[in-house]
């Protein structure tokens, strides 16, 4: 039997250790819940009933970027496939930014109204019509696709635990560890638990960060110089060379960042924000986040570890290229509390985004499918169980896809998982601000999109990038939902006045409007 | 937050764009421009530590470049729609008091 380190023993202990430090707020999560969760379970369980005040909010959209895979997937890719693999998450920035609050706010307007509990909620209501069939397409997708997602992010979370113990405990023990960790979390007290712990999470994260910042720049005299040392490295050859087609740059900027403003992880979250403010500061601080885990870390951590060993024959062996960070700092450090505090922030990091991935694949097939599409009658008493088997099935679905990864997590991302959600996400943007948009197009929109995905991913072109343009993966779905959307809707007669008008609670503002 | 203040935030979100905020579409256009630009610019330039740009290796320079119009546009946007948003809410409350 081989023998373990005292020190990975030590890191194992560092995942129970950042469970036990945020389980209160799991627990004060618990305890706030059951004020609600007698009136409105899924709501309550799934949205925190739309009370989350703007601190945790903007703790909690902070988490959606600083997460494993921005902080961990980006600098691994950066070196392993390329600097253009970042560089292209900057630039959807670029447009998701001024146009995120454009958008959220007209969807946080009828989801306070309606008190909706998933991304589907707004899309079905919006299209007014063929509810069942819609609510099983959209949900099936947004499925598939977040499935892929908490797949993906489990890649990093379990690869940098593995790295820092050199190895001695295995890649698929550290899956089994967090997943589990993840869930107690998560059924203790649902979304406003994860919310709760996200405040948590992001402090220590924080800390760790400032912990990195300093190591690097102390280890190489400043930023300049690091970004120096890497560029002048003989792995830098092969990591600035440019090889995506312009035209994949452009579609990035252009689709993919306006598909991730109904991105839906994010969307429940604007549903949880208690007022506008909650989602206009959440939206800044998504932004410090981005700032923090998307940019800066990667830039740092990947330049560091260009300069550390750009210049070997080899690099080191590793499981996942996503254990890379994790073992540049773990090569300086060793074992040792600086090393220990950047482990928690890691862990940190790592649950973030999963514990909210996990709830919306769950609400998918508990509130759209269950209770929505096929209005099963089922008992207080036998819904929380089946809300439990829920969120355990797909944590155990995502773990099938993280069990041997074929590539990086970021290029997993790009290439099948956001595609899926830019299908669900222009319909559903083009009939918040159309209103001849019907339930015609976006029942067809979403059905062509839906197949023109699959078909073209893994039968017309199952090679990257899935189309003979060179333009980005996510590109000819979403463009054939949208024009069928819209052509369908133009085609057919216009949803009736009164729909759209109980849609955006037009009576209730003109009486407020009448009584000013 | 009374009852009566946060049926006004809900409300008053106008479900139309405001005017403003179709000027970000002009704001898109350039940035696409701009971004077809640099990246030819990075296609062409390739791995030359002698091409440089905000002082930082070029490709690294475009890089930072993108990471600043992002952050001062959400630096800009985030008080013009706090300010549009409780102007509105202001006048609306001030009418109802009347």
């Amino acid at each position: 039997m081989t023998m373990v380190s005292t020190w990975s023993i030590l890191v194992v202990a560092a995942a129970a250790i950042f469970f036990l430090y945020t389980l209160p707020a799991a627990i004060l999560a618990r305890t706030r819940m059951k004020r609600y969760v007698e009136k409105a379970f899924h709501y309550e369980f799934y949205i925190a009933s739309g009370t989350l005040m703007w601190v945790t909010m903007a703790f909690t959209y902070m988490a959606a970027y600083m997460e494993a895979w921005e902080f961990v997937g980006m600098p691994a890719v950066f070196v392993s496939e390329g600097f253009e693999w970042w560089f292209i998450e900057m630039l959807f920035y670029l447009t998701w930014i001024p146009l995120w609050l454009l958008v959220s706010l007209r969807i946080w307007r009828p989801s306070k109204i309606h008190r909706y509990v998933t991304p589907t909620d707004i899309i079905v209501h919006r299209a007014g019509g063929y509810e069942a069939p819609l609510r099983i397409i959209l949900a099936i997708i947004i499925f598939y696709a977040t499935i892929l997602y908490i797949g993906m992010i489990y890649i990093p979370t379990a690869g940098v635990l593995t790295a820092v113990t050199g190895g001695e405990i295995s890649y698929h023990t550290f899956l089994i560890i967090i997943t589990i960790m993840l869930l107690a979390n998560i059924i203790i007290g649902g979304f406003r638990a994860v919310a709760y712990t996200d405040v948590i999470a992001g402090v220590t994260f924080l800390i760790a960060f400032g912990v990195m910042i300093y190591f690097v720049v102390a280890h190489y005299g400043g930023f300049g110089q690091l970004i120096d040392t890497a560029y002048n490295t003989e792995l830098a050859k092969k990591v600035f060379t440019v090889t995506l087609p312009p035209q994949y740059f452009l579609t990035m900027l252009l689709l993919y960042g306006p598909s991730w403003l109904f991105i839906p992880h994010l969307i429940t979250k604007i549903y949880a924000a208690k007022d506008y403010k909650s989602v206009v500061l959440g939206g800044l601080f998504s932004k410090i986040g981005f700032l923090v885990g998307a940019f800066l870390s990667p830039i740092m951590i990947a330049s560091a570890f260009l300069a550390q060993y750009g210049n070997l024959p080899e690099l080191p062996s590793i499981t996942v290229v996503e254990e890379y960070p994790a073992r540049l700092f773990f090569d300086w450090l060793g074992p040792s509390i600086l090393m220990y505090i950047i482990v928690l922030g890691l862990i940190a990091i790592s649950r973030t985004t999963i514990d909210a991935m996990i709830l919306l694949g769950a609400s998918l097939i508990d509130w759209d499918i269950l209770q929505k599409a096929l209005k099963l009658k089922i008992s207080p008493r036998a819904r929380g169980w089946i809300t439990t088997g829920l969120i355990l099935l797909t944590a155990a679905l995502a773990i099938l896809v993280a069990l041997n990864p074929e590539h990086p997590m970021v290029i997993i991302g790009f290439e099948f998982t956001f595609p899926a959600y830019a299908v669900i996400a222009f319909p559903a943007i083009i009939a918040l601000f159309i209103d001849r948009v019907n339930k015609y197009g976006l029942f067809w929109g979403y059905l062509t999109g839906f197949a023109s995905l699959i078909l073209f991913t893994y039968v017309i072109w199952p090679e990257a990038p899935h189309n003979p343009f060179g333009v980005w993966e996510g590109t000819l779905p979403s463009a054939v939902a949208s024009i069928v959307t819209l052509v369908v809707s133009y085609l057919t007669p216009p949803p009736p006045k009164e729909h759209l008008e109980e849609f955006w609670g037009i009576k209730k503002e003109l009486e407020i409007i009448q009584k000013a | 937050m009374s009852e009566e203040r946060e049926e006004l935030e809900i409300y008053f979100i106008p479900r139309k764009p405001w005017r403003f905020e179709y000027y970000i579409f002009i704001y898109l256009i350039a940035l696409a421009v701009m971004t077809y630009y640099f990246v030819n610019e990075i296609s062409e330039i390739g791995w030359d530590p002698e091409v440089r740009f905000l002082g930082l290796p070029y490709q690294m320079g475009i890089a930072l470049l993108v990471g600043i119009i992002w952050t001062l546009s959400a630096i800009i946007l985030t008080p013009i729609y706090l300010y549009a948003m409780s102007k509105r809410i202001r006048e609306i409350k001030r009418n109802i008091r009347k």
